[in-house]
Parts: C-alpha cells; structure tokens; sequence
C-alpha cells in the first residue's frame, strides 16, 4: 500500500507525540513536597521494621575505606538475625573477614576465624542500648544499626537533617524509592522498596573523614518470620580458638578517688591533677 | 605515663636522656592519635557518626568515660551497672600484674568476671590476662585507632624510635614471628611485641611491653650489657634480656 511521504510524516510524528506523552517524566516535586514524601515513607519504614519482632536479612556492604592516603573498596557480606528485644547473631565473610558474632542480651561474644581467636565483653539489655554501646565502648562500626533501633526513623533524622523523596530506582530487579538527605556529618541516601517500604539498600558519606569515604550496603533475603531458638543466639567458639582482649573505653574510676571527691564524681569524675 | 613502673613502688631509673625521651615519647602519641583520629569518623551508621563526631569535637567528654556512666547519657546508668557488675568491686586487692600492658603508680587491679581492669586515678587503663584493655581516659594512651601496617605506622609517625606501646596495627610486621608467654600468643619483631586484641570489631595487634619469660633467638639492634641484681643481662630499651640455652629470655626487675 502506497503511503505518501507528507502523510507518512504525519503519521510518524503523530506516534512519537503520543509515545513522548505517554513517557514524559513527571513533574519534580517541591522540595517541600519531597520533604514530605521522603518523611513519610521513612516513617512508615520505621514502623514496618519495628513491628518486627525477629527477622533476619542478607547485607551486600562495600565500604570505602582510605589506606596510606589512598582510598579502596572493601566488601563483605553479613547474614544477620535479630530477635528483639535483646538479641542477635551474624556471620560475616570478605575481602578482610571471616567472623561471626553473638548478643544475647548480656555479652558480646566475637569470633574471627580468620585469626582462630575470640574475645567477649558485657553488653546492656536491650538491643537499643547494645547498638549504642557497642560504638561507644567497643569502636564496633555498624552501619546498619540505624535500622535496627527501635525507632529507625528517629535514629536517621535529626532537627538539622535536610532531603526527601528524589525518585525511584532499580535496586537489583527491585524498584525502589530513593530518600536522600544531609546533615552535619554525613550525608545519606535510602533506597526502601516501593511494595514493602523495607530498606534496599542504605549508602552513607563520611564528610568529616579525609577523602569522604561512602559505604553502601544492599539488603536482600529477607525474613520476617525466620524460625529461631535460644540457641541461636548462644555463642558457638570453635575448639581450640585463642580467647583474646577487646578493647573498650575506660569506664569505671579509682573507688577511693571517687570517695575523696563525691561532688566532682557527679559533674563527670575527679579533677585532673594541676 | 612517665612514672611507669615496672613493678608496683618501683621506677624507671631518670637519666639525662629521661626528659628528651619522654618529649619524643609525648610528641609520637600526638602523632599517632592525631593521624588515627579521623578513622573514627567513618564506616559508622547515621546516628554513630553524630554521636561519634558530637564526642570527638568535645574531646574531654569523648574521652572522660565517667561522663557517659554518669548520668549525662541516657545510657550511663545501665553502662554503670553493667561496668560495676562484672568489673569493679571483686577482689581490690590483687597487685598489679605487669604480664601486659602497662600499670599506673598506685593503680589497682579490679578483677571481675570477664577479666582485670586496672583502675587509676586518671581512669582505667587495661592490665590484666584476660578480658578487657582499656582506653585511657584522656585519650588514645593505651589505644586508639590503629594503622594499617608497621610501615604506615613509620610512616605517619615519622620518629626515628621504636614503635610506642599501645599503638594498633592491623597486622603484624612482616618478619614478625610468634613467641609465648605464659600460654599466651605474641607477635614479636624488632624489639617490639604485639599482642592480638579486638578493637572495632576487628582483629589487631597491639604493642606491648616484653612479657616476662618470652625467648628471642637474637638480640634487637642497640642492646648494651648490664648487670642487675648481680646478673649479667642485655639492655635493649627499656627491657632486659638473660642468656638462655635456647636464646635470650625477658626478665622483669
């Protein structure tokens, strides 16, 4: 069939016009409309892992680390489980790493295949306080820990933390919404499943730290209703393994000092000799 | 610091070179804690960077750790408990055990649960067998960051001296091989010994003094003869070394 070129011309800007209407980008929203979006999908991801009771997850990290002033990837994969409200157990294999770990609500049990050693330490009670602690007096990074507190909403955002909803991405064959945000130390992005509102995957940026090292990790398997005992929290230190000291801040004072001085003990310990 | 003892009552000899060394001394702690310092501020979550980064630009609250169990963090009172419970309060009256790490004049030894703790007037400092080793509480005096390798560790540090105890690497030296003591693994290199330790959740070797009892097969550079208590021993540094059959076993005056 004959088709004259003015009327083919038509045709065929007539197909791009509508295929172009039917794929045209939506409109970007107001920073104030993303703020919202973004506040709100955290929020019900919050909620959503904190009804969680036990759950266990898969976490794909690579982490930017600066090496005699050069910066490298490391990586690593963690297999994590949580019990709320005092427990959880990980494996943890990669470029650096062949652990695993335990709480139990009581201690902090370590195991490094790699070396065949092991060390223990007291933890608090409650996994909030164990998350806390664990950075505190153990210098243990966990970048995941964010989503691991009771409220992960409050342990992300600050008065002073700025962003919101910027658009949706492929995260593996997930599509996702990706939250990106700034505050004084870091800044971080949030990819959370679109169906779940459960975390894709997390990246944050060290500002403070020389060359900005990111690290990025990317969740999968995860289990909501993963079937665990007491057991599976109880510490396993294979035969054999060297028992080994771990380092933690100093957090207990000279008793006698503090008898002495009961009023400096209180504003934060005994003055320092002149 | 610069009252360390080798045993409780005791103290190092003061030489000329006493005040010189202990500048040296002094100046390499400021490097090494100044070069580590940023380590600190990544690889942490979200709310760990603003807590790690709120301490770190406060460095006496940081590092005064009576603050954190005194009230002044929504943790403090279950860290006290928890410290009291299981490291303070049993059995003050053990004497300092100078195996590893280094004690504080007057320190005593809490012996708890998980392992000794020294405690000082300055804050807690680790001595003990098991268990903990402590940061001091005016900062990385005992520990801090660690580096990545002895020779990063020259390299940022930049002194001509041997390698501080209390500085962390990663892993040991290249020639380092394995010594024990008292059951216990080191790694020895150069005049220097490493114990492994768990710092940031990660395996690392610490430096120590010389553990009483370990056997070198050959002596570091820099050794002088000497006689102690009427035995004839090398000086290397600050440790003493007597002939043995074998090669040359610490001894502790």
């Amino acid at each position: 069939m004959f088709i004259p070129r003015h009327t083919l011309g038509f045709l065929v800007t007539g197909v791009i016009v509508v295929v172009g209407g039917c794929t045209r980008a939506p409109e970007p929203l107001t920073p104030e409309a993303a703020s919202a979006k973004g506040d709100a999908l955290l929020r019900e991801m919050s909620t959503n892992l904190s009804a969680l009771q036990t759950f266990t997850y898969t976490a794909d990290q690579r982490r930017e680390v600066v090496t005699d002033g050069k910066k490298e990837e490391k990586h690593s994969s963690r297999k994590v489980t949580v019990r709320r409200p005092n427990a959880f157990t990980f494996t943890s294999t990669g470029d650096d790493r062949d652990a695993a770990g335990w709480y139990d609500g009581k201690h902090i049990t370590l195991v490094s295949n790699r070396a065949k050693v092991w060390a223990r330490g007291p933890m608090p009670g409650t996994l909030d306080e164990a998350l806390d602690y664990i950075s505190s007096e153990y210098a243990i990074q966990l970048p995941s820990a964010d989503l691991l507190y009771s409220s992960p909403y409050d342990a992300f955002m600050t008065k002073d933390t700025t962003g919101g909803w910027v658009d949706t991405q492929k995260i593996g064959d997930r599509t996702c919404d990706h939250l990106a945000y700034k505050q004084a130390s870091v800044d971080w992005e949030l990819w959370l499943n679109e169906t779940s509102h459960l975390p894709c995957q997390v990246k944050i940026l060290y500002k403070d730290a020389p060359q900005q090292p990111a690290t990025t990790i990317t969740y999968s398997d995860f289990d909501p209703k993963p079937s665990v005992t007491d057991d599976t929290f109880a510490a396993k230190v294979p035969e054999g393994f060297q028992r080994i000291k771990i380092m933690r801040h100093a957090t207990v004072n000279d008793p006698k000092v503090e008898e002495a001085t009961p009023t400096a003990a209180t504003s934060g310990g005994p003055t320092p000799k002149k | 610091m610069f009252n360390t003892t080798l045993r409780p009552g005791r103290r190092l000899r003061r030489t000329r070179a006493f005040r010189p060394a202990v500048i040296a001394m002094a100046a390499v702690l400021v490097l090494t804690t100044t070069e580590l310092s940023a380590d600190r501020r990544s690889g942490g979550s979200v709310r760990q960077s603003r807590n790690t980064n709120a301490g770190a630009n406060r460095s006496n609250n940081y590092n005064r750790n009576t603050n954190v169990n005194r009230n002044t963090n929504v943790n403090a009172n279950r860290n006290v408990n928890v410290n009291r419970n299981t490291n303070v309060n049993v059995n003050r009256n053990v004497n300092v055990n100078t195996g590893s790490g280094y004690p504080r004049r007057g320190a005593a030894v809490a012996v708890g649960e998980e392992g000794a703790v020294a405690v000082g007037r300055r804050g807690a400092v680790a001595v003990g067998e098991e268990g903990f080793v402590g940061v001091g509480r005016h900062g990385a005096v005992v520990g801090g960051e660690r580096y990545e390798s002895y020779e990063g560790w020259k390299v940022a540090a930049g002194v001509a001296t041997g390698i501080a105890i209390g500085t962390m690497l990663a892993r040991p030296p290249a020639a380092s091989v394995t010594v024990v003591a008292s059951g216990t693994n080191y790694m020895y290199a150069d005049g220097a010994y490493y114990e492994q330790v768990y710092y940031g959740g990660q395996v690392s070797y610490r430096v120590v003094s010389a553990p009483a009892g370990v056997i070198i097969t050959t002596l570091p550079g820099g050794c002088v003869t000497t006689v102690m208590n009427g035995v004839t021993v090398s000086q290397c540094g600050g440790t003493y070394y007597r002939r043995v059959n074998s090669g040359y076993q610490v001894v502790v005056f």
